[in-house]
């Protein structure tokens, strides 16, 4: 017995001495720190106050004052509210690297011709350079250039098949960070970046065709995309019917939240057509200074006047919404499951909740691009006709409130097509069994069909990993992009949360109100993870 | 199918032959122009997805004056430079004669300065002040002040449409600036003085921005695609970076901290997974599981606790202070345990019979066997490290103690304007990346397949 207890004690150091240096790392770095961390998120430590200068401030408790002002101040809730926003370009995001993937794993030539196609590239870039010398340096040296990086491209591509490919997808998420933010910073400069500089001749384009074309063509278009929307619904509301009478209710669960949603939104965007800004407020637009002066009122009130409803800003609104929708929809899916014990409980069209949600982002996605669309065609005459009389103009990028977050979203879809989730998808995708393919060709299957109804439950597992990490890594991010890029702004629109912790703890010094906010987007973060607990071990067992 | 089609007995054969020839070219076609749309797609996508690498190379090989101009091809300012005018004194004639007080009076700038001459104004554009010789500082006037050079070309061509309406924009614009600023500032309430101050400056705004294009149009009208070609690559560029800031420096902090993070969070890792994977001691299940849990607390929660202790340690501002925190994880000890369960454990029992020690188990038999897991670690940490952008920023002070993101980040704020520097050093910090990718695509593949597997 005796023995066997020193042996027992003797394993227990051993096994102690090999954990030792990690251990003692981990506790100090990450158990303590957290430990420290729910100490200060009650304290009202602030730099500003307890420091060296004040040496009598007393550093205080103060209960859960952090977390009321979290709620109460609305700084809060304006950050989740930039962080969710740039949260919808993830499922684009993650339709990209499906398509990326499913692009990339088809059998393209590619092998030994590899040397051959590095040597043609290089003749026709060297090609493109001589050319560039000969014939001068205007626009014709621009195409020149261009083309000869495309052929470069498809040379090299033709001949060295996937793998070429595949390296240059993924170039930009590999070296994203601090590096590419700067290119991008450069990119989007409003006035000399090559973007503008490459919008400039169409917009202004544009700008004439708009003012020569009468606005009821665009209330037209407008209402058409008003009816695809609705027609989108109503699709919508027959599957759903659908899958009701398929006992697939936690799929429909999550949909019923999503295209109800819409109501409001289309609603909105429907008034505002049906009663076009009157001849008045055109003329405020058109000649704001002459009719300022007629009726007395300064330009300044001329111009709230006429402010046409930022389109981004209300979007937002709808963003948050919509995420609260969406979470409506899983305590519903919840409910369901405990009311609904008659009928069989399936998810079957996309093998699971999960899946469901994906498809929610999606329907919500693709209504708000229809809407946006609908909503900027409406748009289109007035904005043409702005009281500054400068003509339609490609937007400012990140040094515009409304823009800001939209090319952030942008930038992040370059990264996300060519990403780690496009390598997931291929090896998802290698990994169908063929057979499946095979039945699907017997039962005379459309390549949608075989997509929707093979390759796509096949990846569920993966979809419904990458969703949840990019979920968890959304909630997170945003830091280097506000740090390097826009600084949190213009006026706080790219903001996220994690800028705001860094800002809070970082730059003002507010370290308990820091920490509060650290523990809250903890607390979701956390929700999400549970979440994906929950239901990932589903899949494991389906 | 091709079997029947090969033995023609009857008649019909003929017919039936024709058509099974014609589908199988149909067929072919088919496949031809399917790879040939496939490869369409990839390539476009490929092409919007490296664009912006090419515009920060060419850029990154421009002269300074340049960087602005819508073509992307670098060209030498000195090209098209009139041999005429390369005296000073016959420079400085012709500005006087030229457009340029008209294009400083338009950009409200009070002066032109190109080359060796400089040319100060007032605000209505009569010439206050003329400096000949070598004239230090920076260029007020960058974009497109070469073309300016080309006086004589700017002064015949008489000015275009475009440059014309833009002229009446930017002049509708100042006056509307003028009327303004004119509205006087007494008897407004709180409210409306702020209102008064903000369309100031958004007027402000849109005239700069007007007064922009025009001096592009103007530009344009008068020298158009006459600018001869030229390929002047200012590789320059990459070696005034190191001049500018302490390039080198922050190359080596980058690689040493990512070196040393990688080095010791492999280390202490594998020793901790090996005391989890393959040593039975009590209580292990239930440290293990604290360890996992501690995996779900995101870093930013332990940012400001982490901070005071390096505050108290004393290795704020040192590379230490870097290293320290990378190097114990409870990921990596995650993932080299789930690599180490996976080796047979009838290894450890003929090491134990052999009488090694533990020690010996670990080094000679486990570690050698889970190197694939080692080196997927080891990149995935390296890679992060260096790429690290939020802990160095609270933590490094001293600039010669920059990693490369923190210096980009400070070379944007200091010298941000000279964009052909800045695409240079971003083009730089991206070569190690690459390396890495071209030599370890296999690995980093495995790995992250790895990784979404293990959750």
């Amino acid at each position: 017995m005796a023995d066997s207890a020193s042996k027992k004690r003797r394993n227990l150091l051993t096994g102690l001495a090999f954990l030792a240096p990690n251990m003692l790392g981990v506790l100090t770095f990450v158990v303590f720190p957290v430990l420290f961390a729910i100490m200060l998120a009650f304290t009202n430590w602030d730099l500003t106050r307890h420091n060296m200068f004040h040496p009598d401030e007393p550093l205080r408790f103060v209960g859960l004052d952090n977390f009321i002002r979290l709620f109460s101040e609305g700084d809060f809730l304006r950050f989740l509210g930039n962080t969710l926003f740039l949260m919808m370009g993830i499922p684009f995001a993650i339709g990209g690297a499906l398509f990326a993937a499913t692009l990339l794993i088809k059998d393209t030539r590619g092998g030994d011709k590899l040397v051959w196609g590095w040597l043609i590239a290089g003749f026709v870039l060297i090609g493109s350079v001589a050319l560039l010398a000969v014939t001068g340096l205007g626009q014709t040296g621009m195409i020149i250039l261009l083309t000869g990086i495309a052929c470069g491209i498809a040379v090299i591509g033709v001949t060295g098949g996937v793998t070429v490919y595949r390296t240059l997808f993924y170039t930009p998420h590999f070296t994203a960070g601090v590096a590419t933010f700067l290119l991008w910073k450069k990119l989007y400069n409003p006035y000399d970046g090559p973007i503008n500089n490459f919008l400039s001749p169409p917009v202004d384009a544009l700008s004439r065709t708009v003012s020569a074309t009468p606005a009821l063509m665009y209330q037209l278009v407008s209402w058409l995309l008003l009816a695809a929307m609705l027609l989108l619904f109503a699709w919508g509301i027959k599957k759903l019917r659908q899958l009701w009478v398929d006992g697939d209710v936690g799929t429909g669960v999550l949909l019923l939240p999503t295209l109800f949603m819409l109501i409001p939104m289309a609603t909105a965007v429907s008034w505002s057509m049906i009663y076009p800004p009157g001849e008045a407020q055109i003329a405020l637009m058109t000649e704001p200074q002459a009719i300022a002066e007629a009726a007395g009122v300064s330009l300044a009130q001329a111009g709230e006047m006429i402010q046409p409803v930022t389109l981004v800003q209300s979007m937002q609104d709808w963003a948050l919404i919509g995420f609260g929708v969406i979470v409506v929809g899983v305590l519903l899916y919840q409910v369901t499951r405990i009311f609904v014990n008659g009928r069989d409980f399936r998810c079957d069209l996309m093998n699971g909740a999960g899946s469901g949600l994906v498809l929610g982002a999606v329907v919500m996605v693709g209504l708000f691009v229809l809407l946006g669309f609908a909503a900027i065609l409406y748009n289109l005459p007035w904005m043409v006709h702005n009281p500054r009389d400068l003509g339609l103009a490609p937007p400012e990028w990140i040094a515009d409130y409304d823009w800001a977050k939209p090319s952030l979203m942008i930038m992040g879809l370059w990264g996300a097509i060519g990403s780690n989730n496009m390598l997931l998808y291929i090896a998802a995708l290698t990994n169908v069994p063929g057979e499946l393919y095979e039945a699907a060709d017997m039962d005379g299957a459309s390549r949608f069909q075989r997509f929707w109804n093979v390759t796509w439950p096949q990846l569920a597992p993966t979809t419904f990993f990458i969703g949840v990490m990019s979920t968890i890594g959304g909630l997170q991010g945003g830091f280097e992009a506000a740090r390097t890029m826009t600084q949190g702004g213009p006026d706080g629109a790219t903001t996220t949360l994690s800028y705001f912790v860094y800002q809070e703890g970082f730059e003002t010094g507010r370290l308990g109100y820091s920490a509060g906010i650290a523990w809250a987007l903890f607390l979701l973060v956390f929700a999400v993870t549970m979440f994906n607990w929950k239901f990932g071990n589903k899949y494991v067992n389906d | 199918m091709s079997t029947i089609d090969r033995q023609p007995d009857s008649t019909q054969d003929a017919a039936h032959l024709a058509a099974s020839r014609r589908n199988k070219t149909m067929a072919r076609a088919k496949r031809f122009f399917g790879a040939f749309g496939l490869h369409l797609v990839l390539i476009s996508l490929s092409f919007i997805l490296i664009l912006p690498f090419c515009w920060m190379v060419l850029t990154s090989l421009k002269d300074l004056n340049q960087v602005g101009v819508g073509s992307w091809i670098p060209s030498d300012p000195t090209a098209y430079k009139n041999t005429d005018l390369l005296e000073p004194e016959a420079l400085l004639e012709h500005l006087k004669t030229s457009d340029a007080p008209a294009i400083a009076h338009m950009r409200q700038i009070n002066d032109v300065q190109i080359g060796d001459v400089r040319l100060v104004y007032d605000a209505d554009g009569n010439l206050l002040e003329e400096t000949l010789g070598p004239i230090t500082g920076f260029l007020n006037d960058a974009i497109g002040d070469d073309r300016l050079n080309n006086a004589e070309a700017f002064a015949a061509v008489p000015p275009g449409e475009k440059t014309v309406a833009q002229r009446e924009v930017v002049e509708r614009l100042r006056a509307e600036l003028n009327r303004l600023e004119a509205t006087p500032e007494e008897g407004l309430t709180e409210d409306e003085r702020i209102r008064r101050t903000i369309d100031i400056g958004q007027a402000q705004n849109e005239l700069n921005r007007a007064a922009g294009l025009l001096h592009r149009y103007l530009i344009d009208d008068t020298l158009g695609d006459r600018v001869r070609a030229s390929h002047a690559l200012q590789w320059e560029n990459y070696f005034q970076v190191f001049a500018k800031i302490p390039f080198a420096r922050y190359y080596w902090n980058s690689l040493f901290v990512a070196a040393w993070v990688t080095f010791l969070q492999v280390f202490t890792s594998s020793l901790a997974a090996f005391s989890f994977a393959r040593l039975k001691w009590p209580g292990r299940d239930k440290v293990f599981l604290i360890y996992l849990s501690t995996m779900m607390l995101p870093g930013l929660v332990m940012m400001i606790p982490n901070y005071q202790i390096m505050i108290t340690l004393g290795l704020v501002d040192t590379l230490l202070g870097l290293i320290l925190p990378g190097a114990f994880s409870a990921f990596g000890t995650f993932l080299l345990r789930q690599f180490m369960l996976g080796i047979p454990a009838s290894l450890d029992e003929a090491a134990e019979i052999d009488g090694a020690s533990k020690w010996r188990l670990y080094w000679d038999v486990i570690l050698p066997l889970a190197r694939p897991g080692l080196i997927t670690l080891a990149i995935f940490t390296f890679i992060g490290t260096y790429h690290g952008f939020f802990w160095p920023l609270v933590m490094l002070k001293s600039e010669h103690k920059y990693t490369l993101p923190i210096g980009l980040l400070y070379f944007d704020s200091t010298a941000g304007q000279e964009t052909n520097l800045l695409m240079a050093a971003v083009a730089m910090s991206v070569v190690p990346m690459v390396i890495v990718f071209v030599f370890l695509q296999k690995q980093l593949v495995a790995g992250i397949q790895l990784g979404a597997v293990k959750g």
